[in-house]
């Protein structure tokens, strides 16, 4: 086994990119820096540098960080362009009850089925199983009360899909003058 | 929609009685808190009349009962509330179940909006990079042995082309008789290890038997493995497997 320096495994922003470019999907930062031996703010450090390169120059690509995931992502402003001359894979919209069970999900997290069903009127099992299938959310654990109901989060899929960096980072709902302050987002208050 | 037309929808675009309750109150242009002095219920109800199958109907059909409730306890005097009471009343607990559900309305399109933006960011489909796969030692290897491989397949490939056709049934030209049944095969399979501790796979089903005879054979092995008749049996990766009673 090679050591690190005769391998030149020291992470630097070309070779973060590089990285990026080969693997196509998400990157685990945790992950990378552990195989790396060096900690995850380095990585989390080299990614924001390379981010800032793309952003200041307007590259055709962005880097997207999200949750503990980065991507290299072609940038938004390009879609029509990038459209027009190849048919690339397109993240098909969720159906309303998906969604809306989502929503529930991501503003009030950890959820459980009484809650979704609670807030949406229905019965929300079929759109929790999609979900899961989609790996938009997760199983979190057993919440430690009568009947110990599964309690359900997102994933770094969940923040993929919708473009947002981390939980921090939710749309605000509401418009205009009705836009709530982020701390009441939660609409569960019980 | 001016107020002329009669009010009309299909119910089955309402995702339930909350959305559709939200929709009334919407087109009535009702704070939430008024639903309880409005019209909300009778147009609920009779919205619910023109509706001959939907899903969710026991959720629509309880809200109903809820909403009838409701306006008998109006026609009421009600017992004085005691101060300390934690309990919601009915009515409050509606007007909340409904402020929440408008919430998660708002929030789902504010997700609908990030989710049209997101869609606009296209990334690479992952590389077939095996990372860190264990390598596959061909050092051994030798032309003879490759050789030999290609003659063996080659002799399976004339054989499944000299695969005499399956003779057509007298009977009626469009039904095909059972050549190999399921009872024959097994039977076939038995006999074979009757006397012996076992057999190796590939002369219990030998590949100069035609394609039909071959499957229905491997079908037998399968279903008597199943039941716990047969057990297969594998020394490593690509030996030989060897299949004797269990």
């Amino acid at each position: 086994m090679l050591t690190n320096e005769e391998l030149n495994t020291v992470p630097t922003t070309n070779s973060i990119e590089a990285v990026l470019f080969a693997s196509g999907e998400p990157l685990c930062i945790s992950e990378t820096a552990k195989t790396l031996a060096v900690s995850k703010k380095q990585i989390v450090t080299l990614l924001r540098r390379l981010q800032a390169e793309y952003d200041d120059s307007n590259r055709g690509m962005r880097i997207n960080i999200f949750g503990d995931h980065a991507q290299m992502i072609t940038r938004e402003s390009y879609a029509d362009f990038v459209k027009l001359l190849t048919t690339p894979k397109v993240n098909q919209p969720l159906r309303q009850a998906v969604l809306e069970t989502l929503a529930v999900i991501a503003y009030h997290q950890p959820a459980t089925r009484a809650e979704i069903d609670q807030i949406r009127g229905v019965k929300s099992d079929s759109s929790v199983k999609t979900l899961l299938d989609m790996e938009l959310i997760r199983e979190l654990g057993k919440r430690d009360t009568l009947g110990r109901p599964m309690e359900f989060g997102t994933t770094d899929k969940f923040l993929s899909h919708f473009g947002i960096a981390g939980l921090s980072d939710l749309p605000i709902p509401g418009d205009g003058a009705n836009r709530l302050p982020a701390e009441q987002i939660t609409f569960l208050t019980t | 929609m001016t107020a002329s037309l009669p009010f009309s929808f299909s119910l089955p675009t309402f995702e339930g009685p909350l959305d559709l309750l939200l929709h009334l109150i919407h087109e009535a242009k009702i704070d939430i808190k008024e639903i309880f002095v409005s019209d909300i219920t009778e147009q609920y109800l009779a919205s619910m009349g023109g509706a001959e199958s939907f899903d969710n109907a026991s959720a629509f059909l309880e809200m109903a009962a809820l909403l009838l409730f409701i306006k008998s306890r109006s026609l009421l005097p009600l017992p004085p509330r005691l101060e300390d009471e934690e309990e919601l009343s009915p009515e409050e607990m509606l007007v909340r179940q409904l402020e929440m559900h408008k919430k998660m309305k708002e929030a789902a399109s504010a997700l609908r909006e990030s989710e049209s933006r997101a869609a606009l960011g296209f990334t690479k489909l992952p590389e077939d990079l095996a990372v860190n796969d264990a390598d596959i030692n061909i050092s051994n290897l030798t032309a003879e042995n490759l050789i030999s491989a290609w003659l063996k397949l080659r002799q399976r490939l004339t054989i499944a082309e000299e695969t005499p056709r399956i003779v057509r049934s007298a009977l009626s030209p469009s039904l095909r008789q059972d050549l190999f049944p399921y009872e024959m095969c097994r039977d076939r399979i038995l006999g074979r290890l009757a006397n012996a501790q076992g057999a190796a796979l590939a002369d219990l089903i030998p590949l100069y038997v035609s394609r039909m005879e071959f499957v229905s054979l491997f079908i037998a092995l399968l279903e008597l493995v199943k039941q716990g008749v047969l057990c297969a049996k594998q020394s490593g990766s690509f030996g030989k497997i060897w299949i004797e009673r269990a």
